[in-house]
């Protein structure tokens, strides 16, 4: 899985794909904790393109959250869609996540 | 993944679930759910065979699973028929969530958040888990 990625002022920003499911999560897993990795720990992970996550899609995302706030960095959610929405407030990860709906609000959020 | 009429019928393999899940989305929408209840539908249905592939045949690709779409005139009913390990009891209700920060616990909770009846039988070597919406 080939995850879109850019560096701006030390802040990773990840586009996730169409799709967060199953067959694909270890794959992004892996991914985004190498970016997270090799950089500050700060991450903005940008949904726009995706519109469908499962459970193991929700895991992906708990796992960054966990990566990045062990080298004192975080994790914020952007361009979140309707339906996203609905499954992160169902399980309850927008009380853990930071939710903004555009990049640049994240990005000031998060210098 | 193989599908004739209203049967779908896939592989134990997640790489077939995104297929899955793609048709089962154009099924909600043919069936006049709006898109978030089309979303919820889907996510159910999507995390049972999850659970299917990872617990009933243990990540063993090679076993088929057969999706079953039944309108009714108030409701639709996806039941969920595989030939694995019976399952153990469906919990009497739903089943709280982990920690918001726990990697996994959350399938059981969305299914039964996002549905109004889930149901299982053993019927011969048969496991049918059957998920309902009302329209």
């Amino acid at each position: 899985m080939n995850l879109e990625h850019r560096t701006l002022d030390g802040i990773d920003i990840v586009k996730l794909p169409e799709r967060l499911m199953m067959a694909d999560a270890s794959t992004a897993r892996a991914a985004v904790k190498e970016i997270i990795g090799l950089g500050t720990g700060k991450l903005i992970l940008d949904l726009a393109d995706t519109t469908f996550i499962d459970s193991s899609g929700l895991a992906v995302l708990v796992s960054s959250l966990q990566a990045a706030r062990k080298k004192d960095g975080d994790v914020y959610l952007i361009h979140m869609g309707n339906t996203v929405r609905a499954l992160c407030e169902l399980t309850r990860l927008h009380t853990v996540f930071q939710i903004f709906d555009d990049e640049a609000a994240a990005l000031r959020a998060l210098k | 993944m193989a599908h004739a009429g209203t049967h779908l019928i896939l592989d134990s393999n997640p790489a077939e679930v995104p297929h899955l899940q793609a048709r089962l989305s154009t099924l909600c929408g043919e069936a006049g759910l709006d898109d978030l209840a089309g979303f919820q539908l889907t996510c159910a249905v999507v995390e049972a065979v999850n659970n299917c592939i990872e617990h009933t045949f243990r990540g063993e690709t090679g076993h088929q699973i057969t999706l079953r779409w039944i309108r009714q005139q108030d409701s639709v009913s996806v039941e969920i028929r595989d030939q694995g390990e019976p399952m153990p009891a469906l919990p009497a209700e739903s089943p709280e969530l982990p920690e918001p920060d726990a990697e996994s616990g959350r399938g059981w909770h969305i299914i039964y958040q996002w549905t109004d009846r889930v149901t299982y039988a053993r019927q011969g070597n048969e496991n049918v888990l059957t998920l309902t919406r009302r329209l």
